[in-house]
């Protein structure tokens, strides 16, 4: 016990030590001082707006903006003691520095009028209060303003306009100048002594410098202060000046820039305003011209016909005309004036829209570069019709006929309309219709005098195995016709001199290809007369072509004295110098088809020639025979006889098989001459002549060549010379080195001694053909060593004869006790176990054919001379098969 | 076998360091109190006779968690965005639209767990502090049971902190609508935590030790 007293009377020392938690508390209470610190010095400002009403503003939600920015809430609504309620908003502190005596509050609620929407973000987010900054000294009682207080951009001329009445202006109408909105109306108030309405406006400051001291406005507002038959102003206006009004302005040149906001007149339009430029126009016939109709310079209206009496003095109309002051400076001495009216023709239909609304006053300035020199001038006389264009180049083209052409079509450059045609009438040269051109200014460079003009009409139709093309003009040319310039250089715009003379005149060609041709399109023709056995198969109008150019055309047909054909061919002038003495003259009928395997090709002269017919000349060879001897030309049947001085030979075969006009010769596959007639002779032979061509004649109209004739063969063995299947059979020669020889005896089928193909040839006996065939193979042990050339009944018929040829190589295998027999067929051996078929060679099961063997129980014979006679025998013996005799090579 | 007999001979209505006892606050076993004796002999957990500057640290959290407590409730703890404008929230700003919006049962959860709660607990806590620095003639029991009610109820001040954080992720549509946490967010987590560690790092046999 006692020493646990002892223990417990130990005086416990407590730990003065502070612990580190403290920090928690210490940094604690600094944020809490810094917080207060900036309750304290940040305090929300508390402010009193005194509104109309306090629809849509809900407490604690509505918020107050400026620019967008959130500046505070309202958190009070209270009524007030008189009028209107009153609402409490907290201000930011950040914002306070704003709250000055001459600050605005506005409530802003989605608004959408013609002209404009706005506070659509409202919609979502529910009304708020705008503020827009003002100086003062500061308070926090405020008076909301009812509306948007005018928010002029800044650098913006504000301008002050004092009207009769309102109109259709309205807070947002914009301010035009030259039909572009330079500014709008911020304001409308009624003047105190409520006489006139003042209207506030602002020009944009890009646009600031237009208002000059002596500027007018005037209203363009509605439809109805401006409604005319010509409806100018609705066409001058915008759309947005017709539904929500508009304003205008003038800025003379004169006038001097203003310095301040200043004070204007608005007056209700135009001709209120007195700034127009009065005019008289001067004319005897108003046609259906009515009062107020409009004045248009290229199609806008710059100001309107307002009074139209007639002199009695001067017997003419008087035609008061305002100006549109925007325009005024455009209307000097020397301005043009006319009344555009209604026209229908082909080329076009032009104002129709005058046929309701009256006719309009066309209007034409003089140049610009002589603008400023000329006078003022305020009457002017009307002009009939449209005056050419400024500096309008004027041509005379001549044509032979006037079809396709009309006034007023178009003159076309690549398809650009450069100009039209004024007028058509007799030229002074006898024959030719003078075509009245104008070229517009812009395009004066164009015309040079190496420019052509040619007919541009309808369609033109080009046919190829390609395809069709068709190109057609546009639609207007297909009606009224054209003319299309044509310069062979391209001209380059900065090349200003026009080399043209002072009366030069041009031929308009009929087409476009004609052009390239030049002016001998228009030399006359040139008459041929060919003749023939029989006539072409052409038509009149058929094409004589020129190395595939059309040159002219078959034009008649006659029966000449000496009997023969006569046909008459128009060549066109520019190709007159192509046919001369030696010109040759052919058939193109139809056309030539190439087939071979590689494709089919077929050649004709053109679509034309296929359908037509055809003629075509060439230079021919001085060796030619080319004329009768009445001295007109000969019409060849084609191309190859015209032009080649021939090298005829004659083949004389047992019969024409499948041969014909037409068929090859062939040289190892190359073509070297063609048969040209096939003819029977006396001798019940078919004698076929061939034309060689110049280049092979030497080589195969000699002595010791041998032709043979080519057709396909079709065994089970092959097939053979497929090809002339499809082009025909074709004789083939085989060269001598004889002399010059023109007769040949033609042979039927391939020679079979060949110089390349010898060999040694042996005649085999046997009791009658088999199955041995023509190219039959012989082998010896399963290997061709040789083939059946031949076989034919012995002599007396006792047997037959087949005749093989063994290749050379192998020709020392043939000994003088060599045995043939039958390799045909196959041996079928039936027994127990099975049948076991036996065939040499599945070519030869199926063609047959000839094995051969030397017995080995014999010494070596010698080798077999040529055209031996050996028996083939029946069948074979097994043994044979056996035999291993070695044969040396010699 | 000593420990069994201390248990047996502790006596109730004395402090532990009188009889010679020290608690383990783990485990809950009493062991004879020797000067070396560090660690619970039962459970080996770390084991003092009274928790090392307990008050400090209890005041220092108190102090701290008494200070947040006034940006937690006077400034935004949530804003709500819509349409593009904010719409701060206090706690009791949102107590109030709960009220309006005919939701009083939530209103008096919220109002409980976030504005009473902390409150209730920094003051409870404070007081007995001062009773016993002071010495105050009080109920020990009672300031024990006012501590042990602190203690438990202090878990569910957080439930506010849930709220926020489940709205600001539902809540995420840009600018057409969303919720994002304010300062007092912040702060109503200081306050939270501090008296959570506050209520912690408090040795309750202190009480017993200013008893007379």
């Amino acid at each position: 016990m006692n020493e646990q007293d002892s223990k417990t009377e130990a005086t416990i020392v407590k730990s003065q030590t502070i612990s580190p938690i403290w920090f928690l508390p210490a940094v604690a209470a600094l944020l809490g001082a810094w917080f207060l610190f900036q309750n304290i010095t940040h305090a929300n400002a508390t402010i009193k707006i005194h509104f109309e009403h306090a629809e849509s503003i809900i407490v604690d939600k509505t918020k107050l903006h400026y620019k967008g920015v959130i500046i505070g809430t309202v958190k009070k609504v209270e009524l007030d003691a008189t009028s209107g309620v009153n609402i409490i908003a907290e201000i930011e502190s950040h914002a306070k520095f704003m709250l000055r005596k001459n600050t605005k509050f506005w409530l802003v609620s989605p608004k959408a009028s013609l002209t404009s929407i706005t506070g659509l973000d409202t919609l979502f987010s529910g009304s708020y209060i705008n503020l827009q900054r003002g100086e003062g000294e500061y308070t926090t009682n405020f008076i909301a303003q009812t509306e948007q207080p005018i928010s002029i951009p800044e650098n913006a001329r504000l301008i002050n306009l004092q009207s009769d009445n309102a109109g259709s202006i309205n807070v947002g109408t914009p301010l035009f100048y030259k039909n572009i909105k330079v500014g709008e109306v911020a304001a409308i108030r009624l003047e105190r002594s409520a006489q006139a309405v003042n209207i506030s406006a602002f020009v944009d400051g890009d646009y600031r410098h237009l208002v000059k001291n002596n500027s007018k406005f005037w209203n363009i507002s509605g439809l109805s202060a401006n409604i005319s038959p010509a409806g100018i102003d609705i066409s001058l206006n915008s759309i947005t000046s017709l539904i929500a009004g508009g304003i205008t302005f003038s800025s003379p040149e004169a006038g001097q820039a203003l310095k301040n906001d200043a004070q204007f007149q608005l007056f209700n339009n135009i001709d209120a305003s007195k700034t127009g430029l009065s005019i008289e126009l001067i004319t005897d016939n108003i046609n259906n011209l009515p009062k107020g109709a409009g004045i248009l310079f290229k199609g806008l209206g710059i100001g309107r016909i307002t009074d139209i009496q007639y002199s009695i003095k001067d017997q003419q109309f008087v035609v008061s005309a305002l100006i549109n002051p925007q325009f005024s400076d455009l209307v000097t001495d020397g301005s043009q004036f006319w009344i555009e009216q209604t026209s229908l023709t082909f080329a076009k239909i032009k104002n129709i829209g005058n046929v309701i609304k009256g006719d309009y006053i066309a209007f034409q300035p003089v140049d610009k570069s002589q603008l400023k020199s000329r006078e003022k001038s305020t009457r002017f006389l009307i002009q009939q019709a449209a005056p050419p264009k400024s500096s309008v180049l004027s041509l005379v083209i001549l044509s032979e006929d006037a079809t396709g052409l009309n006034p007023e079509a178009p003159i076309t450059y690549q398809g650009i309309k450069i100009g039209r045609i004024t007028a058509l009438d007799f030229s002074q040269k006898a024959g030719f219709i003078a075509v009245h051109i104008d070229i517009d200014h812009s395009y004066h460079h164009l015309i040079n005098k190496h420019s052509q003009f040619y007919l541009l009409n309808g369609v033109n139709f080009k046919a190829s195995l390609k395809g069709l093309e068709i190109q057609s003009t546009p639609i207007e040319n297909l009606i009224s016709g054209g003319i299309g310039l044509y310069n062979k250089k391209a001209v380059n715009k900065s090349q200003t001199v026009t080399l043209l003379n002072q009366d030069q005149f041009f031929r308009l060609y009929p087409s476009k290809a004609q052009v390239k041709v030049g002016l001998n399109v228009f030399s006359k023709p040139g008459t041929v007369n060919i003749l023939s056995r029989e006539l072409p198969s052409v038509s009149e109008g058929s094409p004589v072509y020129y190395r595939k150019l059309p040159i002219g055309e078959v034009s008649d047909f006659s029966i000449d004295n000496s009997g023969l054909m006569q046909t008459t061919l128009s060549i066109k002038g520019q190709y007159k110098h192509l046919i001369n003495d030696h010109s040759v003259f052919w058939n193109i009928s139809g056309f030539s088809a190439d087939a071979g395997f590689s494709g089919l090709k077929i050649q004709a002269e053109s679509l034309l020639a296929i359908a037509a017919g055809g003629i075509a000349v060439g230079p021919g060879d001085r060796e030619i025979d080319n004329k009768y001897s009445n001295g007109k030309y000969k019409l060849f049947s084609n191309q190859q006889q015209a032009t080649t001085p021939a090298t005829l030979i004659r083949l004389t075969f047992n019969q024409a098989k499948d041969l014909q006009t037409g068929s090859k010769l062939r040289l190892k596959g190359l073509v070297v001459g063609e048969v040209i007639d096939l003819t029977l002779t006396s001798q019940q032979k078919v004698q076929a002549t061939v034309n060689l061509k110049p280049e092979f004649a030497k080589q195969v109209a000699c002595k010791g060549s041998r032709f043979w004739m080519v057709t396909s063969k079709a065994s089970l063995s092959g097939v053979k010379n497929l090809s002339t299947l499809v082009t025909g059979a074709y004789v083939n020669v085989s060269p001598g080195k004889g002399i010059f020889e023109k007769d040949f005896k033609g042979e039927d089928a391939e020679p079979l001694l060949l110089p390349n193909q010898s060999g040694l040839r042996l005649i085999l006996v046997a009791d009658n053909a088999g199955s041995s065939d023509i190219s039959s193979p012989v082998y010896h042990r399963q290997i061709q060593i040789g083939q059946v050339i031949s076989k034919r009944l012995s002599y007396n018929a006792s047997g037959v004869e087949i005749t093989i040829n063994i290749y050379p190589k192998y020709a020392h295998l043939i000994r003088q006790n060599s045995i043939f027999w039958p390799a045909s067929g196959f041996n079928l051996d039936i027994g127990i176990t099975g049948a076991a078929l036996k065939a040499n060679s599945l070519t030869s099961l199926i063609k047959g054919g000839i094995s051969m063997s030397t017995p080995d129980n014999q010494s070596l014979q010698p080798e077999s001379d040529p055209l031996s006679r050996f028996q083939l025998k029946n069948e074979m013996q097994k043994e044979w098969l056996n035999w291993r005799l070695a044969i040396p090579r010699p | 076998m000593t420990t069994n007999s201390a248990i047996n001979s502790a006596i109730a209505g004395q402090t532990g360091i009188k009889q010679g006892l020290q608690l383990c606050k783990v485990c809950g076993n009493h062991s004879p109190y020797k000067t070396e004796m560090t660690h619970c002999p039962v459970c080996l957990s770390r084991i003092s006779v009274r928790t090392k500057n307990s008050l400090q640290k209890t005041w220092a959290f108190l102090i701290t968690a008494a200070i947040f407590i006034f940006p937690a409730n006077l400034y935004p703890i949530t804003y709500l965005l819509k349409n593009n404008i904010r719409y701060p929230d206090t706690i009791f700003s949102g107590i109030l639209s709960l009220i309006e919006s005919d939701m009083l049962m939530i209103a008096i959860i919220v109002f409980i767990a976030s504005i009473v709660v902390p409150i209730f607990k920094i003051m409870a806590l404070t007081f007995i502090l001062l009773a016993i620095q002071y010495r105050w003639h009080f109920s020990h029991r009672k300031q024990l049971w006012i501590f042990n009610t602190v203690d438990w109820i202090g878990k569910w001040s957080i439930l506010d902190l849930f709220v926020i954080s489940i709205m600001v992720a539902v809540f995420d549509k840009g600018q057409l609508l969303s919720v994002y946490p304010g300062i007092a967010a912040s702060s109503f987590t200081i306050v939270v935590l501090t008296t959570l560690f506050a209520a912690n790092s408090f040795d309750t046999r202190l009480i017993w030790d200013a008893k007379k």
